[in-house]
């Protein structure tokens, strides 16, 4: 049990932040350098933690809303920058930050913050995984789910039907980025320490190639891609080296031979009709 | 025969379909396609200049050459020029270096032809010598429209095909570009399809026109048809198909 | 440490070696519309090359070109095999999905380097001179002396191409406007790709710029210079090769300062804390580019 939790809860944590680039993504934008709201959340709890003394829920919730606020001034700051500006304004806050953690001795430089508390275990990830699971289905239907959705199709449209562009963005990204410092959070509160390799720009690429083999459009592929990739490699016992050798070739095959991914809206439907096909039937009819 | 169209038909995503589109220009003839909004003038010239896949009938070029299925930039090197609606300028080359580049179909020939042609067409524009080394984004609309034409003719193409020179111009540039047709028609045996919205200008130049509505080219007309206010009206609207001048 | 002539010139070394690859980037985005990251595996390629050459037994006069083309080769692999799938009438049928799969090559190309040859740095191959050179009354680090002149021949060269030759004139015509670029007889595929080619030669001169001046090359230091190279383009303003040379001179002497008055700890943040500012202060980049009116 113990060592299916150990394999099992990383991936659940990075299923978690991969479902906060998913809400980013929804924006029309790339967040290349996530692991920064990872880090920033499990350096806040961590230090919530230790230095506070304060309960693991008081300290993930930290984590999330430290996060989140972050975003939301590197959105505005960086809102006139096009999707691939962005992603590289992304990456460089990214470095800027694995840069100011490891030489700051107040959070452990190079070594990290330890002595975080181990209150995390499978229980608690799979309970924060549905949580996750259930703010992005209540977003994806709500009218601001909608209108991050708008922006990212045609801002022009958008703003004539008074939406805020920069507004909308900022939110989706803060959201995206809640999620993401939830998931630093978990994890470290789960192995007990928290240092600035795991805000890694390793970490931010797999989250992308989970994200975008997986299938950006929908919430499951998302979740698809994070636990195909993650569990896959184990059963096949890839070498860690080739591993991102592999997954950097399938991404690009997958972006130039079928770019919305491998769960797309189209396989979801049909998966539907399968299993349900009088109901797909009656929805024919009626659209 | 200098260009011909045979049953043309094409289409450019969803809109601006031309269907069975077919002309015959002499060499040193102008034949203007006039219409309303949306008709397909535009879809017709991007069609012969290879924008636009051909799904049938056939485009024949001076020398019998059959043009569909080729690429912009053999197209223009085989002696065809095509000046695009709203000039199409290079705002961020100088005057001189837009010229230049009109000049690429040249680059197979002795060098100093291009020098030549370059100064050919500054003495025809001699507002273009002017402003040689300016950047082409400071001109005015009227001199950005003497470019592109420089541009198009500095290659001594065979055809030209012209795309509302005349938008957004005031009537005295307006006169200009058909003052400068007039000439080119004169002195250099040039072909031109010129699709207009500026009925007097056509009038001022062609040879001959066609009404082009909802993507179906309608027969040869002369200048007298075009003089008749009420006839172009009703053709414009699909009141009749042209056939008939005196249709009414 | 303080803050001298020669650590000025250090900063203009280095900073120039990133305003070739903010040119490179310049360049091929003009043309392109598409930011291709692999393209910053072209700054790894060439050292690594040329460390493979040299220890095959190849003299070092001959091996630099040779390193050069293998790299220039790799740029146009790149593009044929990664960058052109995406291209339908000259323009990208979906630009997020190839800028995706940029990073995808980018992973691959240096994910394979590093598992073939080991990922630890090695040293620079050639070795280079010692000491302190004395110029005009001062004092200055010889690879400094060597970047610098290499540089502003690059850029010499460069500014030459793109003003004055035929090529030069096609590249600025294709990215204003590619359609009327192919009325006039242009072969916009062919210009994109010479770009492409060109990129990666400033590429590969940035490459051994920077593993010459540290001495060290790595699988991976392609991603490390090039995002301050992409830093750079940003802060010149996206569009504009001058604002990219400005920006890269720029960086390279922040950095240098910072590691005179700071710790070289917080040389990233001060770097890269540069971008922020930039965007807070003037968002539009130091130079506005005139090609076109695409939104940095």
């Amino acid at each position: 049990m113990d060592i299916l939790a150990s394999v099992l809860v990383p991936v659940l944590i990075d299923a978690i932040a991969v479902l906060g680039l998913y809400v980013i993504s929804a924006s029309g934008r790339l967040s290349a350098g996530h692991a920064v709201f990872f880090g920033i959340g499990g350096y806040a709890s961590g230090l919530v933690s230790t230095r506070l003394g304060l309960p693991p829920v008081v300290s993930l919730i930290a984590g999330i809303v430290l996060a989140a606020v972050v975003a939301v001034v590197f959105s505005l700051i960086s809102d006139r920058l096009s999707h691939w500006f962005f992603a590289v304004a992304t990456l460089a806050f990214l470095t800027m930050m694995i840069s100011l953690v490891s030489g700051l001795d107040a959070l452990g430089g190079a070594t990290g913050l330890y002595g975080i508390p181990l209150a995390v275990g499978l229980k608690a990830t799979v309970v924060a995984l549905v949580l996750a699971i259930g703010v992005v289905i209540v977003f994806d239907r709500s009218r601001i789910g909608r209108a991050v959705r708008a922006i990212r199709d045609s801002e022009l449209a958008a703003q004539s039907l008074a939406i805020n562009p920069t507004a909308v963005r900022a939110f989706a990204f803060a959201l995206g980025a809640g999620f993401a410092g939830l998931a630093g959070g978990l994890w470290s509160h789960s192995i007990g320490l928290i240092k600035p390799a795991d805000m890694s720009i390793e970490r931010s690429l797999l989250y992308l190639i989970f994200l975008y083999i997986g299938g950006a459009d929908l919430w499951v592929g998302a979740l698809f891609g994070t636990f195909l990739l993650s569990l896959l490699p184990e059963l096949l016992r890839f070498s860690g080296a080739y591993r991102l050798v592999m997954f950097g070739g399938l991404l690009t095959v997958v972006m130039i031979l079928h770019p919305a991914g491998l769960i797309t809206r189209l396989e979801l439907d049909r998966l539907k009709a399968l299993i349900r096909p009088a109901a797909a039937a009656r929805a024919r009819e009626v659209g | 025969m200098a260009l011909v169209l045979d049953g043309l038909s094409a289409s450019y995503g969803n809109a601006n379909v031309i269907r069975d589109v077919s002309l015959r220009i002499e060499a040193g003839e102008i034949c203007a396609i006039i219409g309303p909004n949306g008709a397909g003038k535009t879809t017709t010239l991007r069609a012969i200049m290879g924008y636009l896949p051909v799904t049938s009938g056939a485009i024949v070029g001076p020398a019998g050459v059959r043009l569909e299925g080729m690429r912009p930039h053999r197209i223009a090197r085989l002696g065809i020029a095509y000046v695009p609606e709203g000039r199409g300028i290079f705002s961020s080359l100088t005057v001189r270096e837009n010229l230049l580049v009109g000049a690429t179909p040249l680059r197979a020939s002795n060098p100093a032809e291009i020098g030549r042609q370059l100064e050919s067409v500054l003495q025809r524009f001699p507002i273009l010598r002017e402003r040689v080394d300016q950047h082409a984004g400071l001109l005015s609309g009227g001199q950005q429209q003497m470019l592109a034409i420089g541009r198009a003719l500095i290659s001594a193409p065979q055809v030209l095909l012209l795309d509302e020179p005349s938008l957004g111009l005031a009537p005295i540039v307006r006169r200009e570009i058909a003052e400068l047709l007039c000439v080119l028609k004169a002195s250099d045996d040039l072909t031109v399809l010129l699709v207009e919205q500026d009925v007097k200008l056509v009038q001022r130049c062609a040879d001959f026109a066609h009404v082009l509505r909802r993507g179906s080219l309608l027969p040869r007309i002369g200048m007298s048809e075009l003089a008749d206010r009420d006839w172009l009206r009703d053709a414009y609207l699909g009141r009749h198909d042209g056939s008939d001048p005196d249709a009414r | 440490m303080d803050f001298g002539i020669q650590q000025i010139v250090s900063g203009l070394a280095i900073g120039g070696s990133y305003s070739l690859v903010a040119l490179g980037f310049v360049l091929t985005f003009g043309v392109l519309n598409i930011l291709n990251i692999a393209h910053v595996q072209t700054i790894m390629i060439a050292p690594i090359a040329l460390a493979l050459l040299i220890a095959g037994g190849l003299a070092p006069g001959l091996a630099m070109p040779l390193s050069l083309v293998i790299t220039v080769a790799f740029g146009g692999v790149v593009f044929v095999v990664g960058l052109r799938p995406f291209l339908a009438h000259f323009r990208p049928t979906s630009n997020l999905a190839s800028f995706i799969a940029s990073f995808g090559i980018s992973l691959f190309v240096e994910n394979l380097v590093g598992a073939q040859l080991g990922s630890d740095p090695r040293s620079f191959p050639i070795p280079m001179p010692e000491g302190l050179w004395r110029i005009g009354g001062i004092e200055v680090v010889p690879i400094d002396c060597i970047t610098l002149a290499v540089v502003v021949i690059v850029l010499v060269a460069l500014a030459l191409v793109v003003n004055r030759t035929n090529f030069g004139r096609a590249m600025r015509a294709v990215a204003e406007n590619a359609d009327v670029a192919a009325a006039q007889g242009i072969s916009v595929e062919r210009t994109i790709l010479l770009t492409v080619l060109s990129a990666s030669l400033l590429g590969g001169i940035s490459g051994l710029l920077f593993a010459a001046e540290s001495y060290s090359e790595s699988p991976f230091m392609g991603f490390d210079y090039g995002l301050k190279g992409l830093v750079a383009m940003i802060v010149g303003g996206v569009t504009s090769p001058a604002g990219a040379v400005l920006a890269g001179l720029l960086l390279g002497l922040a950095e240098a300062a910072t590691e005179a008055y700071l710790s070289s700890t917080f040389r990233d943040v001060i770097t890269f804390g540069l971008l922020f500012a930039v965007l807070i202060l003037r968002p539009q980049g130091l130079f506005v580019g005139t090609t076109k009116g695409v939104r940095p």
